[in-house]
Order: C-alpha cells, then sequence, then structure tokens
C-alpha cells in the first residue's frame, strides 16, 4: 500500500474536514486512490499540484451541502433555537436593546450637542484661529489684526477669512427698544461662511467704506418676531445703538453661525485700517476663515504655529506677547463650546463601559446557554453534524439574537431620545434638532454584533470540540465545568465586575458633582432680589459724567417706589447672570511686572457704594466703596476674601496697592475685603478672585442693576420697567428676571445633566448587578453536582457554601480590585476634565464597592443553598 | 430542457468521460484541467445524474497493490447534453482546443 506523501496527506486530512461529515469517508478514499497512483506515476511536484485541487473540491463539496440544503433548514434550525428558550432570547435581546439603544440616544444627544453640525457647503474646511500662551496660560484667546493678515490672507493657506466682534447694543424701529447680541464684521464674513439669505445680500466691499451710509443684515427669526416678516423692510431704516442702519439683507435662520448674533453690521475701516485694531499686540477679533484644498485641519494648524512662532519671536514685540502662539481649530470642533466638551466626554466613557457591559452581559448568557446545549451539540454530532455546520447554527442563533436586539434597540434609543428631550431644558432642546445619530447608530450596532457573535463563537467552539462520546458518556460533567471553560467564566466575571465598578464609579462621580452645585450656596440672599442690564447708547452717552448722571438718577427713581428696598449698579451679575466678564491681572504696586513678578488674574467687576448692601453682603475687613469714591478722588479698589488669600497669603492687603498692569494701569488702595460671592454660573463654580471698583473710577456704559424687593420681588417686575421707561424711553431692559429665575435658568442645564447621569447610573446598575447575578449563579449551579457529592459524603450545607463562597470570593475580590484601579485611574481623569463637576470622593467607591460585593454575595449564596437542598442522588444525575 | 448551461470545463470532463476515460487522473490528463475543476465538474455531474460511479472491485485493486478507484462513466442523459452543449460550443471555436469539443458527427469550424 502505497501512502501519500507527509504533506500531501496532511492537505488531504485539513481538506477532509471541510466536506460534509456524510460524504467524508469517501471523499478521502477517492482522493487516497487517486494520490497512490500518482505517487506511481508521477512525479513528486505534480502530486502536489495535484493533491492542491483537493482543498478545491472539498470547498466545492461544502458550497454544494450549503446551497443545496442549506438555508431552508439552517433558517428553520435557527428559529427553532432562538424560539425554544424563550426566557432567555427575551433576557439576550432585552440586554442588547439596553445597551444599544441607550448608548446611541445618549451618544447622539450629546453629539448634537456639543459637536452640532456646520449648517455651510464644505463646513469642513471652515476653521477658526486662535492665539495662545503658555507663558501666561491663556490657552484660547482672540487675534491680532496683524496675525490675521499674516495668516490668512498672505499665507496661501486659505480661499477666504474674515473675522467679527460681537457686543450687545440696542435696535429701535419697529417695536419697543431691544437689546440684542450685534456682529460687527469684517469684509468676506458672510462670503468666507457661504451663507445664505432669506432676502437681500451680503455686505459688500462698499458696505466697509468708511464714508458710505450704515447698513444691517438681520436674522430671519429676528425679521419674523420683530418685524413680522415684512418684506418690504429692506431698504428701510433701523437704529442699531442709536444710529439709523439700511437694511440689505435678511439672513436665513441658523446662517449666523457660529456667531450668536441676530443682527450683523460691517466694520467700516475705510481704506486703512484704524491704529488701535491694527496693533499685534491688540487681540480682539474672532477669525474665521476657509482652508484651501489640500491641507488638513491639523496640517494647516501646524503651519499656522510656525508662522506665529516666527511673528512673536521678531522685533518690536509687546512684552507681555512674548510666546504668543496660534492655532486652527475646525469651526465644528471650537464652535461647540469648551463646557460641554468635557461633560460629552465623561458621556462617551459611560456609554462605552455600558455598551460593553451589556455585551458582556449578552456573551455571558451566550456562553451559559452553548456550554448548557453540549449534550445536545454532542448528539447531534454523532447523528452526522459537522463540526462547521454546529458552530454555524450556534452562531446564526447568536447572529438572530444579536440582530432582533440591534432593532430593539434602535426602537428603544429613539425612544429614550424622545424622552429625554422632552425633560431637557429648553436650551438644550432648541440647541438641536436631534436625531439617533446614524453613525453612532451603526457603531453601537457594529460593536454589539461582534460582541455577540465573540461571545458567541468561543463557547460554539468549545461545545463542539471533540466533545462527542465524552460528554454523552459523561452526561453533566463535561458542560461547562472543564478547566477550559472555567477559566473563560472566571475571566467574564472578573472582567464584568472590574467594568462594572469603573461605570458605576464614573456615574456616581458626575451625578455627586452635579448634586453638589445644584445645592451650592452663593453666599448671599438671590430670592428677593431682581435685576435687568442695560446698554446706554454711544450716540447718546459719550462722556463718563453723562454716564453716570444717568445711571445715578435710575437708582435714586427706583429708589423711591415704595416697593424697593434697595438698588445698586455692577457691571456684572452674579451667579452666572448677564453683564461683562472682564479678566485682568494685577501686580502689587512695587514689585516687578511679568517675566520678572507674579500676576494675579481676578475678575473686574464694578459696583456702586450699595452694591453689597444691596446684596446682603457686608465688609469683612476694611470698607465698603463710598459716595466719596468719585471719579476725582484717590482710586480704591475691594477685593474678595480669595484675591485677599492670594495676594497676602500672612499678612492683610488692605491699605496695599494693586495695578492692573496691562490695562487700566493705574495703582489703586486696597480698602476693603468682601466674602467670596458667587459670580460664575454654576458650571465652573469654583470661586475667582475678584477685584471691585467704585463704577464712578471706570465708566462704562453697559450696567446692570440689583434690585431688592421690600416684599415679593414677582410684583417688582413691571414696577421696574414702569419707572424705566418713564426715565428714557429708548433704552432696552435686558434680562429683567429676578436672579432666583436666572439661577434657576443657570441650574437647568446641570439639573437635566444631573437627572440624565442619575437616570444612566440606575440603568447601569441594574445592567451590572444583573450581569454579575447572572454570570456568578450560573457558575455557582453548575457545581450542583459537586455539591450533591460531598453531601452524600457528609459535608454540611455551612461547608459547602463557605466552600463556595470562598471560591467566588476570590474572584469576586480580583474584580473589584481590578475595576477599582480603573476607575481610580478614570475618575482622576474625569475629575481633571470636569473641573469641579466630577467628584472623587471615598463614598462613591465604597458605595459602589458593597453594592456589587453584596451582589456577588447574593448570586453565590442562593444557587449554593439550593444545590445543598437538593436530594444527592438528584443532584448527582442533575445535569 | 431549461437546464442551466454547463461551464466548458465540465463539457471537457462529460467529453473525455464519452471517450472512455474513466477516473481522476486519467480525466486530468485528458483534459489537461486542474484537479480542482475535474473533481468537482465530476461530482457536479454525478449529481445531475450526466455520469455515474461505481467503486472498482477490491479485489483487483489488491491485487495491483493500490488503493480502489472511483470509476466515472457517462450516462445516457449524459451524451443528450453533451451534444447539445457542443453545438453551443461550435459558435465559441476559437477559443476552445482543436479536435476535443466536437462531436464526431460535427465539421470544424
Amino acid at each position: 500500500m502505497t501512502r501519500p506523501r507527509p504533506f500531501v496527506g496532511a492537505v488531504l486530512r485539513w481538506s477532509a474536514r471541510l466536506v460534509p461529515r456524510y460524504r467524508r469517508t469517501e471523499w478521502r478514499r477517492q482522493w487516497e486512490a487517486e494520490i497512490a497512483y500518482l505517487d506511481r506515476h508521477a512525479d513528486g511536484a505534480r502530486t502536489l499540484r495535484v493533491a492542491m485541487g483537493a482543498i478545491r473540491h472539498a470547498w466545492a463539496t461544502r458550497v454544494e451541502e450549503m446551497t443545496m440544503r442549506g438555508w431552508s433548514a439552517g433558517v428553520r434550525t435557527t428559529m427553532r433555537g432562538v424560539l425554544r428558550r424563550p426566557g432567555f432570547s427575551a433576557l439576550a435581546v432585552a440586554t442588547l436593546a439596553v445597551g444599544i439603544g441607550t448608548a446611541t440616544a445618549i451618544f447622539s444627544l450629546g453629539e448634537a450637542m456639543v459637536l452640532r453640525a456646520v449648517p455651510y457647503p464644505d463646513g469642513e474646511r471652515l476653521v477658526g484661529m486662535f492665539s495662545a500662551n503658555a507663558r501666561t496660560g491663556f490657552s484660547s484667546f482672540a487675534v491680532s489684526y496683524p496675525d490675521f493678515e499674516d495668516v490668512v490672507l498672505e499665507s496661501g493657506l486659505f480661499d477666504a477669512g474674515s473675522f467679527y466682534l460681537e457686543v450687545d447694543q440696542d435696535i429701535a424701529g419697529g417695536a419697543e427698544p431691544q437689546r440684542v447680541r450685534v456682529a460687527r464684521v469684517h469684509r468676506e464674513y458672510f462670503q468666507t461662511l457661504r451663507a445664505r439669505f432669506t432676502l437681500g445680500r451680503a455686505f459688500g466691499d462698499d458696505d466697509h467704506e468708511a464714508a458710505s451710509e450704515p447698513t444691517v443684515v438681520i436674522d430671519e427669526r429676528l425679521w419674523r418676531s420683530r418685524f413680522g416678516a415684512d418684506s418690504t423692510l429692506l431698504g428701510q431704516s433701523i437704529r442699531v445703538d442709536g444710529f439709523p442702519h439700511t437694511v440689505v439683507g435678511v439672513l436665513e435662520a441658523g446662517q449666523g453661525w457660529p456667531s450668536r448674533a441676530t443682527v450683523w453690521t460691517p466694520l467700516q475701516w475705510g481704506s486703512s485700517v484704524p491704529e488701535y485694531a491694527a496693533e499685534r499686540s491688540n487681540h480682539t477679533w474672532q477669525v474665521i476663515g476657509r482652508l484651501r484644498e489640500g491641507p488638513s485641519v491639523g496640517e494647516a494648524s501646524g503651519q499656522v504655529r510656525e508662522m506665529a512662532r516666527a511673528i512673536y519671536a521678531g522685533e518690536d514685540i509687546d512684552e507681555r506677547d512674548i510666546g504668543t502662539e496660534a492655532f486652527l481649530l475646525s469651526l465644528r470642533t471650537s464652535a461647540g463650546g469648551e463646557s460641554a466638551t468635557p461633560i460629552f466626554l465623561t458621556l462617551g466613557v459611560a456609554v462605552t463601559l455600558v455598551l460593553l457591559i451589556a455585551c458582556m452581559n449578552a456573551g455571558g448568557l451566550l456562553l451559559t446557554r452553548a456550554l448548557g446545549r453540549a449534550r445536545e451539540l454532542s448528539l447531534r454530532a454523532a447523528l452526522g453534524a459537522g463540526r462547521v455546520r454546529l458552530v454555524g447554527t450556534l452562531m446564526a442563533e447568536t447572529m438572530v439574537l444579536a440582530l432582533l436586539g440591534g432593532t430593539a434597540g434602535v426602537g428603544l434609543g429613539h425612544v429614550a431620545l424622545r424622552s429625554a428631550l422632552a425633560a431637557a431644558p429648553p436650551e438644550v432642546a432648541a440647541a438641536a434638532d436631534v436625531q439617533l445619530n446614524p453613525t453612532v447608530l451603526g457603531a453601537a450596532l457594529a460593536v454589539s454584533l461582534v460582541a455577540a457573535l465573540g461571545a458567541g463563537l468561543l463557547p460554539a467552539l468549545r461545545a463542539t470540540r471533540g466533545a462527542l462520546a465524552e460528554s454523552l458518556k459523561d452526561g453533566s460533567g463535561g458542560a461547562g465545568t472543564g478547566r477550559g471553560t472555567m477559566r473563560v467564566r472566571q475571566f467574564l466575571v472578573t472582567s464584568e465586575i472590574a467594568f462594572s465598578v469603573a461605570l458605576l464609579v464614573v456615574a456616581g462621580m458626575t451625578v455627586r458633582g452635579f448634586q453638589r452645585q445644584l445645592s451650592s450656596d452663593p453666599g448671599f440672599a438671590a430670592d428677593p432680589i431682581a435685576s435687568f442690564t442695560l446698554k446706554l447708547p454711544a450716540a447718546r452717552f459719550e462722556s463718563a459724567a453723562t454716564i453716570d448722571g444717568f445711571l445715578d438718577r435710575a437708582v435714586e427713581e427706583l429708589q423711591r417706589s415704595p416697593l424697593i428696598e434697595d438698588v445698586a449698579t455692577i457691571s456684572r451679575l452674579p451667579l452666572g447672570g448677564a453683564g461683562a466678564s472682564l479678566f485682568r491681572s494685577f501686580v502689587e504696586d512695587g514689585m516687578p511686572e511679568p517675566p520678572d513678578g507674579v500676576e494675579y488674574g481676578a475678575l473686574w467687576i464694578e459696583v456702586d457704594p450699595g452694591t453689597f448692601r444691596t446684596l446682603g453682603a457686608s465688609p469683612i475687613e476694611g470698607r465698603d466703596v463710598t459716595r466719596d469714591d468719585g471719579p476725582d478722588s484717590p482710586p480704591v479698589a475691594v477685593v474678595n476674601e480669595r484675591m485677599a488669600r492670594r495676594m497676602a497669603p500672612d499678612g492683610t492687603l488692605v491699605g496695599r496697592r494693586i495695578r492692573s498692569f496691562y490695562d487700566e494701569n493705574v495703582n489703586r488702595t486696597v480698602v476693603g475685603v468682601v466674602p467670596d460671592l458667587q459670580f460664575n454660573g454654576v458650571s465652573r463654580a469654583q470661586r475667582q478672585p475678584i477685584v471691585f471698583v467704585p463704577r464712578e473710577q471706570a465708566a462704562r456704559r453697559e450696567m446692570a442693576f440689583l434690585v431688592r424687593a421690600v416684599d415679593a420681588p414677582d410684583q417688582l417686575l413691571p414696577e421696574i420697567r414702569r419707572i424705566m421707561t418713564g426715565l428714557d424711553g429708548d433704552i432696552a431692559l435686558s434680562d429683567l428676571q429676578t436672579l432666583r429665575d436666572s439661577h434657576a435658568a443657570d441650574l437647568a442645564g446641570i439639573r437635566f445633566f444631573t437627572s440624565l447621569f442619575g437616570a444612566f447610573g440606575v440603568l447601569a446598575l441594574i445592567l451590572a448587578v444583573s450581569g454579575v447575578y447572572g454570570l456568578v449563579s450560573y457558575s455557582v449551579s453548575l457545581r450542583t453536582r459537586e455539591v450533591g457529592l460531598r453531601m452524600a459524603i457528609g459535608a454540611t450545607a455551612t461547608d459547602v457554601r463557605v466552600g463556595v463562597l470562598r471560591e467566588s470570593a476570590g474572584v469576586a475580590l480580583l474584580g473589584l480590585g481590578v475595576g477599582t484601579g480603573l476607575a481610580w485611574a478614570g475618575g482622576r481623569v474625569i475629575a481633571a476634565g470636569l473641573d469641579g463637576i466630577a467628584l472623587m470622593q471615598a463614598t462613591t467607591f465604597v458605595g459602589v464597592l458593597t453594592v456589587l460585593g453584596l451582589a456577588v454575595l447574593a448570586a453565590t449564596w442562593v444557587p449554593a443553598g439550593r444545590a445543598t437542598r437538593v436530594d444527592p442522588m438528584t443532584a448527582l444525575r442533575s445535569e | 430542457m431549461a437546464r442551466k448551461a454547463l461551464p466548458v470545463g465540465t463539457v471537457m470532463v462529460l467529453h473525455a468521460m464519452a471517450r472512455g476515460h474513466g477516473y481522476g487522473f486519467d480525466l486530468l490528463e485528458q483534459t489537461g484541467l486542474t484537479s480542482g475543476t475535474v473533481y468537482p465538474a465530476l461530482d457536479r455531474l454525478e449529481r445531475l445524474g450526466l455520469a455515474r460511479s461505481r467503486w472498482e472491485d477490491a479485489e483487483v485493486a489488491h491485487r495491483e497493490k493500490r488503493p480502489p478507484r472511483k470509476y466515472f462513466e457517462i450516462t445516457t442523459g449524459g451524451k443528450e447534453v453533451l451534444v447539445e452543449a457542443l453545438q453551443r460550443y461550435k459558435a465559441l471555436a476559437p477559443l476552445t482546443i482543436d479536435g476535443v469539443l466536437y462531436p464526431s458527427d460535427a465539421e470544424p469550424a
């Protein structure tokens, strides 16, 4: 008998595996005969060549098998398999659905809020340009005109570019005056964006000439709400900041993005740029640009950075600009706002973890299921089903479950998104016409499909591996108790626990952080206080004297009302309310300025003598601002506690002189220290250093009023409006509301995220606990037979329970330990990103570990107890 | 008979079989096709009833000190299909191998 050479033999053996089992013997006989003949009559190379044909032949038999009877029979078997255990199938489908649904919904929501789509053609080429200076610690600020010229107009990187500056101004004409956000735009602004107009046109070069009559473009929504969608408005004149402007265009709704303006006016520089604007050190302008085809945003940004370095390494650079750089961000990213990004990232991490846990739960279920079917599979194998076919069947069932889960997940995601949006505060809901994001949905589906298939494949291969006779013979022991499957299961349990810890800690941290912000104490009684802001038109209020005159008169008039207890002005409302945020750097008089000395950054707020009294606060050291601190008296300042501690950690700052050396450059004597009041919004709860200066020493046309009611602040609002209109009907009041309401509006976003994360945390808790419980209890129940054996030879129920518990504890502790590490590392990242929002707290860790630990305990205790109560003989026979 | 046209390789195998060549290696030699084409073609022919197979008598094989071989022969149905197929492939004459694919009573192009 001639034997095929070893390699040829191996080819035949391996190919034969592909051949349907019932044809395999004959197939091999046929090939062996051929090879035997070849061995005699042909050379080795030819034999090998012919033998390679066996692979194709075997494959052809497999394909034939599948096409002949594969599909219909396969589908029938699959559906039978899925429906035979409806509880299991429903559970697997539900697990996947919850994972996919919530992950997609939350991700879509976050994405819509943070990374809104750019509403212009080729929007991905649109970028914003920013300055940064690592030396002074400012990571993102506006751009100077010369930088714009050098980088955007002359580098050749851009097709077009422009810039704008936003201000709040009053418009008049039509209805009563109204405060709006006005963007003053440079040439080519709308052309750079390729914005669409409902009516009229964009600004042309003529509009930017200093000599021409001012023109204005308004937003479609303003056009509808204020001018009743009057199409004859074009060519008519409206007043902006007191000056007449001719309306030349109505911009389509939404086309103003990324500016938040509703009115646009052309910057009129004529043929030359005004001196102040042309300075290299005047970083004022919000620059946008449209990149030329070619380099990516990242590459272009790299080039821009190099250019800026070269510029700021040159001569004649202002000292404070040393080290200034520039960079580009796609508008899509940069316009989303900084505050939302870390929240979004946290959501992303949490969503990924939920998806992961859902997949692991499904995987655990499938594993359990496949191992439980070892006997059935062995039987089918014995009856002639090939391994490929068996695995195929199992995989097909998994696939059906995964697809059902995916479909249900899409539905669930839709419902979840709708209900989240229904509960969202208006600014979140309005922020986006949110739909389930198809990309995210696709990704979630793909991930869970792959995970489910992976989870299905492993046990399928295991369960079908040569188990044949042993499994039948052995009855039960083989199913899931083999060393290999045990390792897989332990790995699964460990990682499930670990991920659950990480997820729950992240969710818990965030919820706790949000909760703390919701309950934070502003440092004063906000309740009986109403506030509003106004901006005095430049046309009528030029000098400091006229401004202060009007403000003083307004305070006096308001004070006279019997409903009002106290009135004061302030340049910026507390609790993140309206007003100007000026951030200035200070040095103490006599100390060197940077780079040699240290600068202290602080918020710059202008106040009245009565401001702190109105807020219900009083100086804790020194004195308040008084009437005597007028424009001609020595410059003074009051600082908050934080600023005092920063600049004078050991002594007192009162009596010392500080100077905002970049800006005002006037030495001010610190005359008092007030408590830390909360001026920032809740999203940045940390209290900053603040320097308060008397309003009359730093006149400004834009001010806010604080009005303390004698009684209920609600009746106050019409009263204020009446008095102010009587004083000057052409000045618009903005943000007229109680501080409590403005605070609540500020909190609404946080409240929404708190409940979102809260719901998310509950979901994660359910998923994690049920997953851990399921896996552990299944592992334990597999040992029913062993328990029976032990009981039969005299072990007590307690012995058994303790023994089983000890083993579970090992796996659980490992999982909890790894999870704690993961959570700690992740928590630090998130806490750093969500400055002041996420809180790393030991209680969160302890809580999470306790809950999961209890879940493991219960998952072990209950089935172990059940096993001990089973009659030993039944247990021994059980499967 | 509305039957899917046989691929040319399968027709070649059938043709060789009609001329009396009966087992795998012989058919490889006769058609010059690869083993990866010939063996699946044999399976297909058998499934379609155009060929039948039998295992060689074990004693014969034993006498010649080799494993028994699987022999194929063309069926009546196979012959009909072959003639039909060769009419069809006649149109493709330039692509075929001379003298192999034409039935004996057909005129070479």
